[in-house]
């Protein structure tokens, strides 16, 4: 072999050897400082963290390792868990969820929230016109209305009860938007739409909404998470959650109800003499008791 | 003594009463200012400062609206020119439904869309109250695999083929603007609006 492309090939060898090595240090530096400080494991001495240095401060913070706060989740749905929650605000990563077609991601800058039907002018807005509306912040629980499971004795709160969870949303009152667009007068209904793969649609009683939905955009002081609606969503005070429609971008006003599938096929309940329940909205009033419970 | 110690029972339990009492006017005057009556008024002085008119957002154009506009009420309203028909329906439904919803529409793996003697699950031929809703729904979330892939006509078609399994239309029967909004379908007139009126009623 020609000695010259011998060297070069050792060469070649010997950079990619030093690239690798580079790489590796990287990754082990990169680790080496978000290590998490702890004493030695020495089992003679005591732990004490008041004897050591702990970790530096955080971008985005995280729990005690000592905690495991978790969602039971399902393909469609995830369950709080209450019986691990104090006070009376649901994290936002811990929010119950229950959705139709997965979770959308929607840049915000491409999003738009369009307004028509019975109105003088139908608008559009994007989430940075919203957010120079005047806001309303307000803590309010949001359940789903199929939430309640029972049939044995051993269940945890989380799974009897853990599609319900409550925050504090920011974001503008419903009654702003319309009247900003003009609300004719035969208007009675809505339907409000939302932007995943289900367009999940329903019809609202104008006259209940105008009095104290709002278009949120904030869940405890944050942006709301995608799991949400993010970057809107209709949150409507005691109604069924199925309702505040998540992922909101289309409001049309009506006369009448649209009957979408899921305020016939779903969302109703049979009741006496084989009739069937529609527009049950309000959710009735649940408690549970979270501590003590099972386990 | 025993006076003494009688005496003593009746000042306690007046004391005691004293204190209940204390701790119910208590609760009272806290209850009366916070929470949704505080919210509300101050909502109201917050809305005085409005305008009437914010300006903020751009009008929508008939075309913007038309784009986004697919929803089709119990009066038809919006539903598109076309025309279905379920021998056509079939080929469709076969193609592109029958891997979830069965290939007769009733043996899953997901929800039942053909009702059978034996099952009593909800579905469309007896838990359906409007035939219309059939093409809203198929048109924004089917396939759950790729939603809203369909064409009108083919909506059309699948809905006029939903229908005729579930014996509600003949196999021949054409389904479009005119003709769905007026059909009858047997779980109509089983559905009524909410009665709940609130208090300790449980229903
Ligand atoms: C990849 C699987 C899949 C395919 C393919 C599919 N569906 Fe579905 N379908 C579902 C699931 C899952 C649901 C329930 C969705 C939910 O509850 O949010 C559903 C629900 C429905 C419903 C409502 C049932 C009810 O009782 O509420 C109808 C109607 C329907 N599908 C029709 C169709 C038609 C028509 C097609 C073909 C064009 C189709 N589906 C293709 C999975 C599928």
């Amino acid at each position: 072999m020609d000695t010259k492309v011998y060297w070069r090939r050792l060469f070649k060898r010997w950079m990619v050897g030093v690239l690798l090595g580079v790489a590796v240090a990287f990754v082990v530096v990169k680790m080496w400082n978000n290590r998490i400080i702890e004493p030695d494991k020495d089992t003679k001495i005591v732990l004490d963290p008041s004897k050591v240095q702990g970790r530096g401060p955080d971008k985005a913070g995280y729990r005690s390792k000592y905690e495991r706060l978790q969602k039971i989740t399902s393909t469609t749905a995830a369950r709080t868990p209450l019986q691990d929650l104090y006070g009376t605000i649901t994290p936002s990563d811990l929010h119950f969820e229950r959705h139709h077609a997965g979770i959308p991601e929607i840049d915000p800058e491409k999003h738009e929230l369009l307004i028509h039907g019975l109105v003088e002018q139908p608008l559009v807005l994007k989430l940075k016109d919203l957010k120079r509306y005047p806001s309303v912040t307000r803590i309010c629980f949001i359940e789903c209305s199929g939430n309640f499971r029972y049939g044995k004795r051993e269940m945890t709160p989380q799974e009897v009860c853990g599609l319900t969870s409550q925050s504090e949303w920011t974001g503008v009152l419903l009654s702003t938007i319309l009247e900003e667009a003009g609300i004719k007068p035969q208007a009675e209904w809505f339907l409000a739409e939302g932007a995943d793969g289900a367009l999940m649609a329903r019809s609202v009683p104008l006259k209940e909404a105008l009095a104290e939905a709002m278009i949120a955009y904030a869940q405890n002081g944050e942006p709301i998470r995608p799991q949400q609606g993010y970057p809107m969503r209709l949150v409507i005070p005691g109604f069924e959650g199925n309702t505040q429609i998540k992922w909101l971008r289309r409001i049309e006003l009506s006369e009448k109800p649209f009957m979408t599938r899921e305020e016939t096929s779903k969302y109703t309940e049979k009741i006496a003499k084989g009739k069937i329940r529609m527009f049950s909205l309000v959710m009735d009033a649940r408690s549970i008791i979270t501590y003590p419970a099972y386990p | 003594m025993n006076k003494i110690s009688s005496f003593l029972f009746v000042v306690g339990a007046l004391l005691l009463a004293i204190s209940c009492s204390d701790r119910q006017a208590e609760n009272v005057s806290y209850a009366a200012p916070s929470g949704e009556g505080e919210w509300k008024e101050n909502l109201d002085l917050y809305q005085k400062t409005w305008p009437q008119k914010f300006g903020i957002g751009r009008q929508a154009s008939k075309e913007r609206i038309k784009k986004w506009d697919i929803d089709v009420n119990p009066q038809g309203e919006r539903l598109p020119k076309g025309e279905g028909l379920a021998s056509r329906g079939k080929e469709i439904y076969l193609a592109k439904c029958a891997s979830c919803h069965g290939k007769n529409g009733h043996e899953g793996p997901y929800d039942q869309l053909v009702v059978t003697d034996t099952s009593k699950r909800n579905t469309i031929g007896n838990y359906w109250p409007y035939a219309t809703t059939i093409f809203d729904y198929v048109r924004r979330a089917m396939p759950f695999n790729a939603p809203g892939s369909l064409s009108d006509q083919e909506v059309y078609d699948v809905t006029a083929y939903l229908l005729y399994r579930n014996k509600i239309i003949e196999e021949e029967y054409p389904v479009n603007a005119n003709t769905l909004p007026q059909i009858e379908m047997p779980a109509k007139s089983r559905f009524v609006l909410d009665d709940r009126r609130g208090g300790n009623e449980i229903k």
